[in-house]
């Protein structure tokens, strides 16, 4: 059985998020400068427009669709794949992970996106900003600081009237 | 000036975190819960009842649960956490009184709240099939029956009971890796 095939295929996790955007070749361009994305893989339609293009980022791959390609105009009449410009916001926020969340946030800023909330230690251990990039998706840029025993989150949110239940 | 070119050529660093497992190995930590995965992409999701979610999830794809935070009222979930294969997922739901107080929930919404979603998330699984049907039996509604496709992959979609769109997977063909070139 050591020879059975991979069900995930190399390269990829479990979960990839699939990114629906309005111009979808500047957002790839904003990925690129914003948090070092490297584009492997891009399909244009007739017209350019990105039919899906792959980026990887640290060590997680993306897939993008440009809103008004072919590939997702079907599943957009449906409601299914639509941009946050279209849809007024989004319902799948990013939780990524860098070496230098200030940094990042800085460039990312630089780049085009818009503060939600600024760089600030969190009590689970981790510095994350939260931002929205020129084309509504949104980012927590985060770099862990360190660890946090969870009876320690526990009971700072016990002191704001929170309960804790980790497994 | 930390932004003149160098934002279009400089390497951002990404964190790798030695203590995470891979995948294939046993968690080093096993009287404790499963130590959060700390690199890479995080979907971050909202919907309505996050306990719910995370049963959904959990039934479904299997996912193992991390965390659940309560509202004071003991019963709303306000934030869960899971593991999918290798990968962590977060859920919070909107109404809860946690994202209430936050100030700041008409940028927290939740698919049904949207009419639709902008992201999609792609999961593999060992069976497309058996986790396919799971997933019907348990709510959800096909977008794209499974079927061969042509990326090497056996694949179809669905909206779960919250709104959100997975497509499933299983790699059937070996394929070199996107960054193999």
């Amino acid at each position: 059985m050591a020879s059975k095939m991979k069900t995930i295929p190399a390269g990829w996790h479990s979960v990839t998020p699939f990114l629906c955007v309005k111009d979808a070749a500047r957002a790839i361009e904003f990925y690129r400068r914003a948090f070092g994305a490297t584009e492997l893989e891009r399909m244009e339609e007739p017209d350019g427009k990105v039919n899906h293009a792959v980026l990887k980022i640290g060590d997680s791959l993306i897939r993008i669709s440009d809103d008004s390609s072919k590939h997702v105009a079907e599943w957009a009449a449906k409601g299914w794949s639509r941009s946050p410009q279209s849809l007024g916001g989004t319902p799948v926020h990013f939780y990524v992970y860098v070496e230098d969340s200030d940094a990042v946030f800085k460039r990312a800023i630089a780049a085009g996106a818009k503060v939600m909330e600024p760089v600030a230690d969190k009590v689970w251990g981790d510095r994350i900003g939260s931002l929205t990039d020129p084309f509504g998706h949104v980012w927590m840029v985060a770099t862990h600081k360190r660890d946090v025993p969870i009876k320690e989150v526990e009971k700072h949110h016990a002191a704001s009237s929170r309960a804790v239940n980790s497994r | 000036m930390l932004y003149g070119t160098a934002v279009e050529t400089s390497e951002v660093s990404f964190a790798e975190d030695p203590r995470v497992p891979e995948q294939s190995e046993k968690s080093a930590r096993p009287e404790e819960a499963p130590a959060a995965p700390r690199r890479g992409i995080m979907p971050f999701m909202y919907v309505e009842g996050a306990g719910r979610a995370a049963d959904f999830y959990k039934q479904v794809f299997g996912a193992t649960e991390l965390m659940r935070e309560f509202d004071p009222d003991g019963t709303t979930v306000n934030h869960a956490q899971l593991k999918i294969g290798d990968t962590m997922i977060m859920l919070s739901d909107p109404a809860s009184q946690d994202v209430r107080e936050s100030g700041s929930q008409g940028v927290y919404r939740t698919p049904h709240q949207y009419g639709g979603s902008s992201v999609h998330l792609y999961v593999y699984v060992a069976n497309v099939d058996e986790v396919f049907k799971r997933a019907i039996a348990a709510g959800a509604k096909v977008i794209d029956p499974v079927e061969d496709k042509e990326w090497g992959d056996r694949c179809g979609g669905i909206e779960d009971p919250f709104g959100h769109v997975w497509w499933v997977g299983t790699a059937i063909k070996d394929l070199p890796p996107k960054d193999s070139n």
